[in-house]
């Protein structure tokens, strides 16, 4: 009997006892029978990024036949997006069906309070809590364990209890996958091998060449002797030493005396690359101890053998064979997909935009990467759709929003550093993935019959960015910071100079400002009641008033107060002002990770040109929908309610959203 | 006459000649038991050996009796390995030749169309790759994707070929002036025998490297080798080579066949 069959089976068989008792009911949609509500099927296709403008323009000009069919059966509608418009906080919304006050994401990145660092929003990685020394070894006694940060159920888990069978493909802001029998497949927010959001390696005879930090990157200095290069290619950190290091495996290289060709030796195998290669992915096993390693998947890149080598090595993902850390529900299902379709990326966000950003790869060698990454895609994407048979299929695609990030810069020559020669040749990357995406939708379309509801939704959509304001440093200027030392503002990080016992407001995260509240941060000053709201009053208004000298333009359209734009028991916990930039502005990178540069503005010369960090209203998301949306203006929490109540499950506490099919 | 043997089971899941492999190997195993072998030296030492482990535990608070115990039980195992010793060496040589075949068949894939591997060829020590005129051909459904990358100090020319229809294909090394052939296996189901290397004549290789003509004694070349994919077993959810599943089932059949045969292990 295949898994299916057995769902299914399972579904008929417990679908009475199990859905009373869970508060299952038949959809009001017509008041349709249990029975009816079980033929129903629904597929959502989530698009990252995917923006309404751009593409209701493609569909004007006819590039995009699928979008344009399923718009004129059912609907195409601008998606309301998150407060803030991030990924991590929007597809939580979607997921749980509540905002940032109810499911607790904020940003990609919150901060600890005990002590003011910055710290990754979705998930977080603890090792054993006992453990028993040995010599130079530690043995764990009890397991350690990745947590995800995300509260609230996700729809899958409520369908499950009313046994709709769902398959989740890589989902963002799902890592670890949340406990379910639902086929799930963790995406955005997975991390690399090392616990990070991805490190690579770059290897170089002419380390002088390169910067020593390269965005994510590590340059690894190498020496060619006889031909050959001994290095090295890091791993995780062994928790089984009682001091703790990197783990590493031996890499050797062999490089032929004319022909730009090299041979890469790994303990696990070989390959052979000519220049300007890819390699597929290769396993590498990390030894921690006799008997346990931890395996991974990662690809090379050959960039030059000749005169100067230079090989760059992709982040080691999370093997889908043999995951380190949980990767799917039912364990089983990451090893399934491996063993049907080879090895594929697991870690979020795989295409290496920093690495294009540091000139690690070029704008071709960074779309090549991601072609793979979307072929990847594609295939996990045609494997569940020719499996699909009942209940709701969720598939996510990245390369939209990676695209856009790194290729937007190209439509706007007012952007610092614009390239005219380079944006005549990628110009038409944006256009190509759009199409690709539409590609997909037409699949999706052929898949779906007249019990399928089929909706396709953008998380949010995307804008130009110009200009970075440096939220932190406007903070001293204007008197709601102090510095320890003010001599050395510059230097330090993640706010390790500010004077708390001095400072009423700080910000972390990309677009969040918090004050420091007496009783909740490890230092605060700042009161409760009257004394907050009127600080937050005067942040608010002064921050909506500020402007860019180089263009006389206001930087932020509206500053949201958290009290007032959240719902839930954990509104509190995060940022007190919500601050929505204009279009072309963003908080830099460098405030959000608690820095404080001396000028208030600096240009985006980053080849990230293209973002989402700004206000809600400025990049709203996309819905197309193959039934009739009956809300004017549909927001991501919304979908939730309306899934559940397409399936006849009942809503969960807290939930925010309605239902937008039309009855 | 291996290939005739593996022959009903070229059709059907590689489990199936895996399992025949092992029974074959435990009537063996007990065929030698019954024509060496000392049932009665054996069946002796072996009660010897229970017998003393239950002293061990009955007799565990006295110290000076279990060093004793421990000294008998050496001297039994020794009796009962000597017992087994005509039986195993009888079986050393068909078992050897048997594990060498299935390591031919079990351990490696033929290449998928459509996938790379590397060609190696090792030269005889103290030759230069470098200083060589060195060329790869590949016959009708092979490509060959670079050019040799020659290393000196491993004395090594290595190629990446790619497979593009299945089928008994083949390369052709040239060194110099010499010309050699290597087999290529793509795309084959069931459990074809894949000989990766092809080696000189001397006696380790016609025992270890079975399958192809050997190299001429006077060749500049030591060995061809194809790098196939490993071909991995799942058993109870972990990945392994053929050699542990073969041991397990060999171990399972032959406990379970001593009993109606009534042989003494």
């Amino acid at each position: 009997m295949s898994r299916l069959n057995r769902r299914n089976w399972l579904g008929l068989s417990l679908a009475g006892g199990m859905a009373g008792a869970a508060g299952c009911r038949p959809s009001a949609l017509g008041g349709r029978s249990a029975g009816n509500r079980s033929a129903r099927k629904m597929i959502i296709l989530g698009f990252d990024g995917m923006d309404p403008d751009i593409l209701a323009s493609l569909m004007a000009s006819g590039k995009m036949p699928a979008f344009r069919k399923l718009a004129g059966e059912g609907s195409f509608m601008r998606l309301a997006t998150s407060l803030p418009p991030q990924s991590p906080v929007a597809w939580s919304n979607f997921i749980t069906g509540m905002d940032s006050g109810g499911h607790g994401i904020f940003d990609f990145i919150h901060r600890n309070p005990t002590d003011y660092s910055p710290v990754f929003s979705a998930s977080r990685v603890a090792g054993a809590a006992w453990t028993l020394p040995l010599g130079k070894y530690v043995l764990p006694l009890s397991g350690g364990h990745a947590e995800l940060l995300r509260q609230g159920r996700a729809f899958w888990q409520v369908l499950e209890d009313c046994e709709v069978p769902a398959t989740v493909v890589q989902i963002p802001a799902n890592f670890p996958p949340a406990a379910t029998r639902q086929r799930t497949l963790a995406g955005m927010g997975t991390p690399d091998i090392l616990g990070t959001y991805g490190i690579s390696h770059f290897y170089t005879t002419r380390p002088e060449d390169r910067p020593t930090d390269a965005g994510g990157g590590r340059i690894r200095g190498v020496r060619l002797s006889d031909r050959r290069i001994d290095t090295s290619i890091a791993g995780p950190v062994n928790p089984f030493l009682r001091q703790p290091e990197e783990t590493s495996l031996p890499l050797r290289i062999f490089v032929d005396p004319v022909h730009p060709l090299a041979k890469i030796v790994l303990p696990d195998g070989e390959l052979l690359l000519r220049q300007g290669e890819w390699s597929p992915w290769c396993r590498l096993r990390f030894p921690l101890i006799p008997t346990v390693s931890v395996s991974g998947i990662c690809r090379f890149f050959l960039k030059e053998v000749h005169p100067h080598f230079q090989l760059y090595a992709s982040a080691v993902h999370l093997d889908p064979a043999d995951p380190a850390l949980p990767l799917s529900t039912p364990a089983g299902y990451s090893r399934e997909l491996e063993a049907a379709l080879g090895p594929f990326f697991t870690k979020g966000l795989p295409a290496d935009t920093m690495a294009l950003s540091s000139g690690l790869l070029d704008e071709a060698q960074f779309l090549a990467q991601d072609d793979q990454v979307l072929e990847e895609s594609l295939r996990l994407f045609e494997y569940e759709r020719q499996r699909f048979r009942s209940g709701l299929w969720f598939h996510y695609f990245s390369s939209t929003d990676q695209r856009q990030h790194m290729f937007l810069r190209f439509f706007d020559p007012s952007q610092p550093g614009y390239d005219p020669a380079l944006a005549a040749r990628c110009r038409q990357v944006i256009e190509d993935i759009y199409r690709r995406m539409d590609q997909v939708l037409e699949s999706a379309l052929q898949q779906a019959d007249r019990n399928t509801a089929l909706l396709v939704l953008s998380d949010h959509g995307f804008r130009e960015f110009r200009r970075e304001f440096h939220l932190n440093s406007w903070l001293l200027q204007n008197g709601y910071m102090k510095l320890l030392d003010p001599r050395s503002q510059e230097e330090a990080d993640s706010l390790r100079n500010t004077d708390w016992e001095n400072t009423r407001a700080y910000a972390l995260g990309f677009n969040g400002l918090y004050l420091n509240r007496r009783g909740r941060e490890a230092a605060g000053i700042v009161a409760g009641g009257e004394e907050s709201r009127e600080l937050l009053e005067l942040i608010r208004r002064d921050l909506e008033s500020v402007k860019d000298p180089q263009t006389g333009e206001k930087v932020v359209r509206r500053v949201y107060a958290a009290a007032e734009a959240y719902h839930g028991p954990l509104a509190g916990g995060g940022p007190d002002l919500i601050v929505g930039y204009r279009r072309g502005y963003r908080s830099s990178a460098a405030s959000s990770l608690g820095k404080l540069p001396k000028p208030l503005f600096t240009d985006n010369r980053d080849k990230w040109g293209g973002d989402h960090c700004m206000d809600p209203e400025e990049v709203p998301g996309i819905l197309l929908s193959n039934r009739k949306i009956a809300s004017p203006a549909p927001r991501l929490c919304d979908l939730t309610a309306t899934i559940l109540e397409y399936f006849g499950a009942p809503r969960e506490p807290g939930m925010i959203g309605r239902s937008l099919l039309e009855n | 006459m291996f290939d005739f043997f593996f022959s009903p089971w070229q059709a059907s899941d590689p489990w199936a000649g895996l399992t025949a492999a092992a029974l074959t190997a435990a009537l063996l195993t007990l065929l030698a038991y019954r024509l060496a072998g000392n049932p009665e030296r054996i069946r002796s030492a072996r009660n010897h050996i229970l017998a003393h482990l239950l002293e061990v535990r009955l007799y565990r608070r006295e110290p000076r009796t279990v060093l004793k115990v421990q000294g008998l039980l050496l001297a039994h195992t020794m009796r009962y390995l000597l017992g087994s010793l005509p039986p195993l060496l009888l079986l050393a040589g068909p078992l050897g030749v048997l594990l060498v075949q299935l390591d031919l068949r079990f351990s490696r894939l033929p290449l998928v169309p459509g996938t790379a591997a590397l060609v190696k060829v090792r030269l005889e020590s103290g030759a230069l790759p470098g200083s060589l005129d060195a060329a790869l051909h590949a016959g009708p459904g092979l490509l060959v994707e670079t050019p040799p990358l020659r290393i000196d100090s491993e004395a090594e020319i290595d190629w990446r070929i790619r497979a593009v229809e299945a089928g008994i294909r083949t390369v052709e090394i040239r060194i110099g002036s010499e010309v050699e052939v290597k087999s290529v296996a793509v795309g084959l189901s069931g459990i074809p025998a894949l000989p990766a290397e092809r080696g000189k004549d001397t006696w380790t290789n016609r025992l270890f490297l079975p399958g192809e003509s050997k190299l001429p004694a006077g060749s500049r070349l030591r060995s061809i080798e194809v790098v196939y994919p490993e071909r991995t077993w799942q058993v109870f959810g972990l990945r392994m080579s053929w050699l542990s599943p073969f041991l397990l089932l060999l171990l399972l059949f032959t406990l379970l066949l001593r009993i109606p045969w009534r042989i003494e292990l």
